[in-house]
């Protein structure tokens, strides 16, 4: 799938639902995160009722991250966005 | 077997498992083609209190592709939905089950059916009944249970008819003794590790049942051009066919520690898990190394596998395991073009006269059923090999003997056909080979219904108890 920068990621609409998704479905990850200009709390709440969010942080190296929401997956690549939620977890 | 349980991790996942796909002119219909497509194996009959039913959580779905390019071009898509009518019993049924809606069965299942062609997606019908399985003579009479079949077949619009449930298991094969290092009991004595004298097959799965999803469909909705083909050296008239399963790719296990609701959570796109197309093709011809990633791929990308068909593993057991019974197939060392045709092409027009179910050059596996070929009224078990051109691998009906059928072949029978006896004769054992029954007899070991479904009535769980 076409890579997306994190800037166009967060600014297309779907996607943006998708990140407030992950923030709603992640424990404390609103707090460990800024929420982005497309993820409007109104965003957050249709991501929340539209069903749950699974994101797949596939290589941390990368920033290759898989978001399955729905029957959809996207693909995205975005480093910075790989570590905050890998940092979001509490380390073993 | 057939394909059940054929790969290391289907086999932990049966209700995801295909075990058989079937692909005929219908007998007593013959403008229409019976697709069936087997899930769920070794079903023990009386496997209770929670019956086996379809996934609720797999999509499946069976393939049919019209222009040889080992693609679908028409697809039915299958959903299933299990209602529990009351929450407060262990219960299957809470008295007897005497009709379709009956307020005793506890667990009633239902489907939608969904059409896929051009890329857009058709409902066909929604909240279609299943029948319950057949628990035994309380809870499933005999006339009652007949009755429920007959209410369980669909009529959807477009002439087409659909059923999904429950059935007695129609494949057959001595499980007990192929898969006891390939011995064949009638021929106990030839063995490598011989055991004294012959004994007669066993049908391994008499007595078992599996889960059907067969649909009956005007031959005119499945062809390119909308047409009943009526020449059979038309390449319109052949239709590849093949099933999948699909299940999403991740699946969240409740934690009701944490609170949970009860339910899992499931998300992204369907990845499929198991396909079929030949009967024991990820079964004996592909490596154990590769039959997973096998039933996760397309018939399109089964190129991958050609050299397993090329070159297939049994076609040297067989020598030896059989010492000095398959000289002429120990020697054979040529590419088996033969098999490739059976399995992946289709055979071309010119190997056998009046005859040809070539889909082109792409290797896929697929049944290939020449829609042409009008069913046969004196059918032998042996389908193609037997001078039946309306049987395997011509489609499959549901009483081939393809286990028998593609023993011989494997042993070199129609290599001899494709090349003829100048270039190569094969061993008088690779026509005379055979796993349950002798097929000379041309009698199925297991009974079959005339008429759609086909496949008969599920054996009683209180009649056959394990």
């Amino acid at each position: 799938m076409k890579d997306l920068s994190r800037r166009r990621f967060l600014s297309h609409g779907s996607l943006g639902l998708a990140f407030a998704g992950v923030i709603a479905l992640v424990p404390g990850m609103s707090a460990a995160m800024k929420l982005p200009a497309g993820a409007s709390k109104v965003g957050m709440r249709t991501a929340i009722t539209g069903g749950p969010l699974v994101a797949h942080v596939r290589d941390l190296a990368t920033g290759e991250i898989a978001f399955l929401v729905g029957s959809e997956r996207f693909i995205v690549r975005d480093r910075e966005l790989a570590v905050r939620l890998h940092s979001a977890a509490p380390s073993r | 077997m057939s394909s059940h349980r054929e790969a290391p991790a289907i086999a932990k996942d049966p209700v995801a498992d295909s075990t058989d796909l079937y692909a005929f002119v219908s007998p007593d219909a013959p403008n229409t083609v019976t697709l069936i497509a087997n899930y769920i194996p070794l079903e023990g009959p009386d496997g209770g209190p929670n019956f086996f039913e379809f996934g609720d959580d797999v999509l499946y779905a069976i393939y049919v592709d019209n222009d040889g390019d080992a693609k679908p071009d028409v697809t039915y898509q299958f959903r299933f939905q299990t209602q529990i009518k009351n929450p407060n019993t262990f219960l299957y049924n809470t008295g007897q089950i005497s009709t379709i809606n009956s307020p005793s069965w506890n667990r009633p299942q239902f489907y939608s059916v969904t059409r896929v062609a051009n890329g857009t997606a058709t409902p066909l019908g929604e909240h279609l009944a299943c029948p319950p399985c057949n628990v035994g003579p309380r809870s499933t009479p005999k006339t009652a249970y007949a009755s429920i079949v007959q209410s369980a077949i669909h009529s959807l619009d477009g002439g087409v008819k659909v059923f999904a449930g429950q059935r007695q298991e129609g494949f057959y094969v001595d499980l007990g003794s192929i898969f006891d290092l390939g011995a064949l009991r009638p021929f106990e004595g030839a063995h490598l590790i011989p055991l004294p004298g012959s004994m007669a097959g066993v049908n391994g799965t008499k007595h078992l049942n599996v889960h059907s999803i067969a649909m009956q469909i005007p031959i005119s909705n499945l062809t390119k051009d909308g047409s009943t083909p009526t020449d059979a050296a038309s390449a319109k008239a052949v239709l590849g066919v093949w099933t999948a399963a699909y299940r999403r790719q991740a699946r969240i296990r409740n934690d009701s520690e944490e609170g949970g609701d009860g339910e899992d959570v499931e998300s992204g796109p369907w990845v499929q898990v198991s396909r079929l197309g030949n009967p024991l093709f990820n079964e004996v011809v592909v490596p154990m190394s590769k039959k997973d990633v096998w039933n996760a791929l397309p018939p399109a990308a089964d190129g991958k596998f050609l050299e397993f068909v090329q070159h297939p593993e049994l076609a040297k057991l067989l020598p030896v395991l059989y010492p000095g019974v398959f000289p002429k197939l120990a020697g054979l060392t040529a590419v088996r073009d033969d098999l490739v045709a059976i399995l992946l092409t289709g055979i071309p027009s010119g190997i056998i006269p009046g005859f040809q179910n070539f889909t082109g050059s792409t290797p896929a596996d697929m049944l290939r059923l020449n829609v042409a070929i009008r069913p046969n009224s004196k059918p032998s078990i042996l389908g193609l090999i037997g001078g039946d051109a309306a049987g395997y691998p011509n489609g499959r009906r549901v009483f081939d003997d393809v286990v028998t059928i593609e023993l011989r072949a494997i042993a070199g029978l129609t290599y001899q056909v494709v090349h003829g006896t100048g270039v190569f004769t094969a061993d008088g054992a690779a026509g005379a080979i055979y796993d349950v029954e002798d097929p000379a007899t041309n009698t199925p070991p297991v009974s079959y219904l005339g008429s759609f479904p086909y496949l008969n009535t599920p054996e009683s769980g209180f009649d056959v108890p394990s």
